[in-house]
């Protein structure tokens, strides 16, 4: 009894600094393309991270999505009803013509680009949840496999 | 190899397999280190490399089989097994443990004030962790300072800790060897790997440090016969 007096209030503090560590206000963005196995979003305002954006947008009943948690925050499996069919190998393949801001690169072509509309969008280094809103950037999320 | 020690084997394998699905939802959550640590350090480091090299292969099945990830696994499991097997037959000196818990200490403390190019939704996310492990680690060195009749546990959750490092270094190093990445890229993932790193590293001494003397007491019954 003694050992769980010591050992429940550090494990209620470390709870407490992981719980308070989460993502910040919500990003303003508006849709540019929503077919089946593509959306394309733009930042309309600072702020906020891509999955922020995706809530807003959500809760303003513009399109709807689904995800697990993971380690690297929302793995997306779904987006306006379609899913990726992971017997197919597919999964949600996330771009952005976000590059590098304040020392960190977003993104990356190494890993892949798609073009939307001229622009060339490149290969997310983070996920929804890991991406920033930044005004003008394009988001482009798209079913592929592998 | 006995049948029985062949078994044992085959149990723990599954068992970690069970636990790393078990929580993978849980995001920077997960048990393996300190019950493949406890199991290393009471069958030894025999046993403890035929576990990990199964549970490497095995967890493929569930979460598929990805050549970079497999050899990361194989090769990590192997020198923990062998590091835990070691601690179990050798406690190391408290000054070992000291010159593993300073360094990382240091560099919590260096990376915290320094701050890390991860992206601004982790920043403080990520500053946090950073002074919590610095928290640990010398909370850690201050015990084994003045604990010494304590000093196998500082030791295996010292090594826990830096293991859990050596872990997504390991990854930084093989995965843009093994899909040739640029020093550019190498260097985004070096960094994006803080973000799981931290909370691993931190959950992974807690873990440890509570779960060792219950997980070793129950395996050393089951090595032991005992029900």
């Amino acid at each position: 009894m003694s050992k769980l007096r010591f050992i429940l209030p550090f494990i209620a503090i470390i709870s407490l600094i992981f719980s308070s560590c989460g993502s910040e206000s919500a990003g303003s963005a508006k849709i540019l393309a929503a077919e089946d196995g593509l959306l394309v979003i733009e930042a309309t305002a600072d702020g906020g991270s891509l999955e922020d954006a995706l809530n807003a947008l959500s809760d303003a009943g513009e399109l709807t999505y689904s995800g697990s948690s993971g380690d690297y925050g929302l793995f997306l499996t779904a987006v306006n009803g379609r899913e990726a069919d992971l017997s197919k190998n597919e999964y949600w393949a996330l771009y952005t013509t976000l590059g590098e801001l304040d020392g960190v690169a977003y993104s990356n072509e190494e890993f892949g680009s798609y073009d939307y509309d001229g622009r060339v969008c490149a290969s997310a280094s983070y996920g929804v949840s890991g991406l920033i809103m930044v005004e003008g950037e394009i988001y482009v999320l798209t079913v592929e496999s592998y | 190899m006995k049948p029985r020690e062949l078994a044992i084997c085959a149990v723990a394998a599954s068992l970690l397999v069970a636990v790393q699905l078990a929580l993978s939802f849980v995001a920077g959550v997960e048990l393996v280190t300190a019950v493949f640590a406890a199991f290393c350090y009471v069958f030894g480091a025999r046993s403890g490399v035929l576990t990990g090299l199964v549970f490497s292969l095995l967890r493929c099945l569930i979460f598929g089989f990805v050549p970079n990830v497999v050899l990361l696994y194989i090769l990590y499991y192997s020198l923990f097994a062998l590091v835990f097997g070691a601690v179990g037959r050798v406690c190391p000196p408290a000054w070992l443990c000291e010159a593993a818990l300073v360094p990382l200490a240091a560099a919590s403390a260096f990376f915290a004030v320094r701050g890390i190019p991860v992206s601004a939704v982790y920043k403080t996310r990520v500053s946090v962790m950073l002074w919590v492990l610095f928290g640990i680690f010398t909370s850690l060195a201050i015990f084994a300072l003045f604990a010494r009749e304590r000093g196998e546990l500082v030791a295996v959750t010292s090594l826990a800790a830096l293991m859990t490092v050596l872990f997504t270094l390991a990854d930084d190093l093989i995965t843009p060897l093994m899909l040739g990445y640029s020093r550019e890229a190498a260097a985004g993932y070096f960094y994006s790997g803080f973000i799981v790193m931290l909370p691993q590293t931190v959950f992974a001494a807690v873990s440890v440090f509570v779960l060792f003397y219950p997980l070793k007491r129950a395996m050393t019954a089951v090595k032991n016969g005992k029900r």
